[in-house]
């Protein structure tokens, strides 16, 4: 039993990780039990919350639950991962039932792979994901701001704001090209460098940084940057080792369901009034997709073209399929509208011509 | 940022402009870090140059415009400076200038060169990954300059929308460099004014009484002009500590206003460098008190100063014969180290009734660079947008007005197509930007 013991240790360090939920051993025995205990159930719900709107995400379906709690979310997810078990979805704040949110945090683990996914969310979104490395705090500027009183004043006011917002917005659009131009560079200038296809401007700058600073004095900026690379490698340590042992947590989950199968559970005990919520719930939202879906369905058609983006591992060197995609995709695309122009103009004289022959007196001047 | 020089003053200026900006450069005496220095000179190798030619002397970034060979050829085979032109950047028709006449540069000689100039703007725009603007250099007097100048403004204008345009405008002595001064002025400014995004109006006569009181200079050559002028603009626009410092926020903050579009620098110390040495250097709060005092104008107000209407008072013996002119925004940059016992500070600037009543916000900027300026332990300069102006401007309206009248030399002008109207225009123009400084009323006194 020790071992299930370390494997559920492990499982709570990365999930207070990676999603910064405070998870025990202790929550997991006390699930398969059905004891009811302080946290656990709350502690529950909220990873499966998080890890719920995740696997979603992954799956690319929109959703818009902000007007929910936590638990009709949380529900809604997995109804939409099609989560079968009714007793999860019949789980009220309340109810004293903590194995089937067990169950439904294994299912989740089991087939939707949620913890790599995670680990790929956190690894994009940290300090190596970036594509530069630091973000500006941005510092607000309090400023007393009176109105004028005269009637002139206040459109002279007016003006002068106004000039200011637009030099701003002069400079906010250049700047931003100059980042995209400059990117661009250090990308052109680090192709094939360390075995990747180009390096990010963040990896640039840390290569400089390396090697042009003193390492026995460092800033406070590069210990906060230590600071995050080390979460990060203890993280994926974590992971690692997770990964290795993930399939005794399975074993142990089959102890769980054994569990489950001898506890006496009759369709009486589930609150149906709680089934029935959710139930019209999903169909309320569903019906509304499916409104929206229809109004959009026409101009749905003309959108069907989806900018895509390549990851650079999964760009080729030396290769220009990417280039000749475009460029089939693009001339697909002209020949298309082209055709449609032709069609429009066809039609077009047409019925010029019609309207030309019902007019049968029109005099004509050259 | 892309200069553009045009005509013979402008021309000469911007070679003594990017002759100061080397000296700047080469300065040994900075006062600052070694990385700090490194850093300041990476920004302005960025700003004002674009690469290294051949013979590894750097390219200054400029186009340069004129109707005669005589100028162009002398700075273009300077071989005193450590740095030169890209040869395709030199734009020169050798047909005997412009005859000091506005309508031939802006309608005749600016059309035939027009396309020539912008493919050189665009080649060297498209180089840049950073491009805040252009700052054009011209001189209103003669006709290169103020002609041409006007219309690749207004090129400039619709073909880079988007882009910030500065214009600096020399405007000639009140008397007697050319006979069609006047008009060539007013009908630059008034041009410029609609088309340009800020002009920086600098006065010959008051470059020159720097020369010769400030630094004794006798007799003064126009070098010694280009050189002061050249150390006004640069105290501006050469980099600043810890933010960039570029023409957008310059004009953000000094010229966002569209009836306020003029602008004067004021700087301080002007010394001679003969007797730079002995000179005391004067803290920080004296330099800034007398910047302020730049902004003074005579009280000339009868209601004021005569003093047979008052009551007698003891105050009246403190009747000021000078008031504070209404600035409608200014922008303070110093230049050099600050040692603690002298900081800088800068309330005198912050008062509010030394500006227009509806501005509300942000009326004063300062930004200050540790690295000396030019060998200088100490410079400002005040970049003021007030109503100063409208005297000067007053002055010129009255002149060009007076020779209108009598259709002075107004044929000159109509042999190129030139209207009354556009005339007429352009007074009207003007006579606003004039009415709008005047009107400029402060906030009140607290």
């Amino acid at each position: 039993m020790s071992d299930i013991k370390s494997v559920l240790c492990l499982l709570c360090q990365h999930l207070n990780l990676s999603i910064n939920v405070m998870m025990k051993p202790e929550y997991f025995k006390l699930a398969k039990f059905n004891t009811m205990a302080e946290n656990v159930a709350d502690a529950f719900w909220k990873a499966l919350n998080i890890l719920g709107y995740h696997a979603v995400k992954e799956k690319q379906i929109e959703t818009d639950f902000k007007q929910c709690d936590t638990l009709r979310t949380t529900k809604l997810y997995f109804a939409y991962l099609q989560y079968p078990a009714i007793e999860f979805y019949a789980l009220s704040e309340k109810s004293k039932n903590n194995r089937p949110l067990l169950l439904a945090f294994a299912w989740l683990l089991g087939t939707q792979d949620i913890l790599n996914i995670i680990i790929r969310i956190n690894l994009s979104n940290s300090v190596l994901g970036r594509e530069c490395s630091q973000l500006n705090s941005v510092e607000k500027k309090e400023t007393q701001y009176n109105v004028p009183e005269t009637f002139s004043a206040q459109i002279n006011n007016i003006l002068y704001l106004n000039g200011k917002v637009n030099y701003n917005i002069k400079e906010i659009s250049e700047l931003i090209s100059q980042k995209a131009k400059l990117v661009n560079r250090i990308h052109a200038a680090s192709v094939n460098v360390s075995g990747l296809p180009h390096l990010s401007v963040s990896e640039a700058a840390l290569i400089k940084r390396v090697s042009t600073t003193n390492k026995n004095a460092l800033s406070n900026e590069d210990k906060i940057y230590i600071r995050e690379l080390s979460t990060i490698a203890s993280l994926l340590d974590v992971h690692m080792k997770w990964s290795k042992k993930k399939h005794m947590f399975f074993e142990w989950m089959v102890t769980v369901v054994q569990e489950h199968n001898i506890s006496e559970h009759q369709l009486e005990d589930i609150d149906w009034n709680e089934v029935s919520k959710i139930i019209s719930l999903l169909h309320c939202i569903t019906r509304e997709k499916f409104e929206i879906l229809s109004s959009q369905k026409e101009t749905i058609n003309c959108q069907d073209y989806e900018p895509k983006c390549i990851s650079r591992l999964l760009r080729i060197q030396g290769n220009n399929t990417e280039i000749e995609n475009w460029f089939s995709e693009i001339s697909a695309e002209l020949a298309k509208k082209t055709e449609n122009l032709n069609n429009e103009k066809k039609k077009l004289s047409e019925k010029l011509e019609e309207i030309l022959e019902s007019i049968p007196h029109c005099v004509q001047v050259s | 940022m892309l200069t553009i020089q045009f005509g013979q003053c402008g021309n000469q200026l911007g070679h003594t402009l990017f002759s100061e900006i080397l000296s700047d450069l080469e300065c040994t005496n900075t006062g600052v870090s070694y990385n700090t220095n490194y850093q300041y000179s990476e920004e302005t190798f960025n700003k004002w140059f674009s690469g290294i030619s051949k013979n590894n002397e750097r390219l200054a970034r400029t186009v340069l415009v004129d109707t005669e060979q005589k100028v162009i050829n002398k700075i273009y085979n300077d071989k005193n400076t450590s740095w030169t032109y890209s040869t395709t950047n030199v734009i020169c028709q050798a047909e005997g200038g412009c005859a000091n006449n506005w309508a031939f540069g802006y309608l005749i000689k600016g059309y035939e060169l027009s396309d020539v100039i912008l493919n050189c703007v665009r080649q060297e725009v498209e180089k840049l990954d950073y491009f805040d603007g252009f700052l054009l250099l011209l001189s209103s007097a003669g006709g290169t300059g103020s002609g041409i100048g006007s219309y690749i403004t207004k090129l400039l204008r619709t073909e880079y929308g988007k882009r910030s345009i500065v214009n600096t405008t020399i405007l000639p002595f009140s008397f007697g460099e050319v006979c069609t001064q006047n008009y060539n002025t007013l009908l630059t400014l008034a041009k410029l004014y609609n088309e340009s995004d800020i002009n920086i109006l600098i006065e010959n006569e008051q470059i020159y009484n720097i020369c010769t009181n400030s630094l004794k200079k006798s007799p003064t050559s126009l070098r010694d002009m280009n050189k002061v002028i050249s150390e006004k603009l640069l105290a501006v626009f050469q980099p600043v500590d810890h933010i960039n410092h570029n023409i957008n926020s310059l004009l953000s903050q000094i010229a966002c206003h569209p009836s306020y579009k003029i602008v004067t620098i004021k700087s301080s110390p002007h010394i001679s460098a003969t007797s730079a040495s002995y000179e005391p250097v004067c803290n920080w709060n004296s330099y800034m008190h007398h910047l302020k005092q730049t902004l003074r104008i005579s009280n000339l107000n009868l209601q004021l100063t005569n003093v047979e209407l008052k009551i007698p008072s003891k105050s009246l013996r403190n009747t000021a014969h000078y008031m504070y002119t209404c600035s409608v925004s200014n922008f303070l940059i110093t230049r050099g180290l600050i040692p603690e016992q002298d900081p800088i500070m800068t309330n005198i600037f912050k008062e509010k009734d030394l500006y227009a009543n509806w501005n509300m916000t942000d009326w004063f900027t300062h930004l200050h660079q540790n690295r000396k300026f030019l060998n200088r332990d100490k410079f400002l300069a005040l970049i003021t947008n007030n109503s100063q102006i409208s005297y000067s401007l007053d002055v010129l309206l009255n002149k060009a007005w007076k020779s209108y009248v009598h259709s002075a030399f107004l044929h000159l002008y109509k042999q190129f197509g030139l209207e009354e109207d556009d005339f007429l225009q352009a007074f009207a123009i003007l006579e606003n930007v004039v009415k709008n400084y005047k009107e400029l009323v402060p906030h009140a006194k607290q």
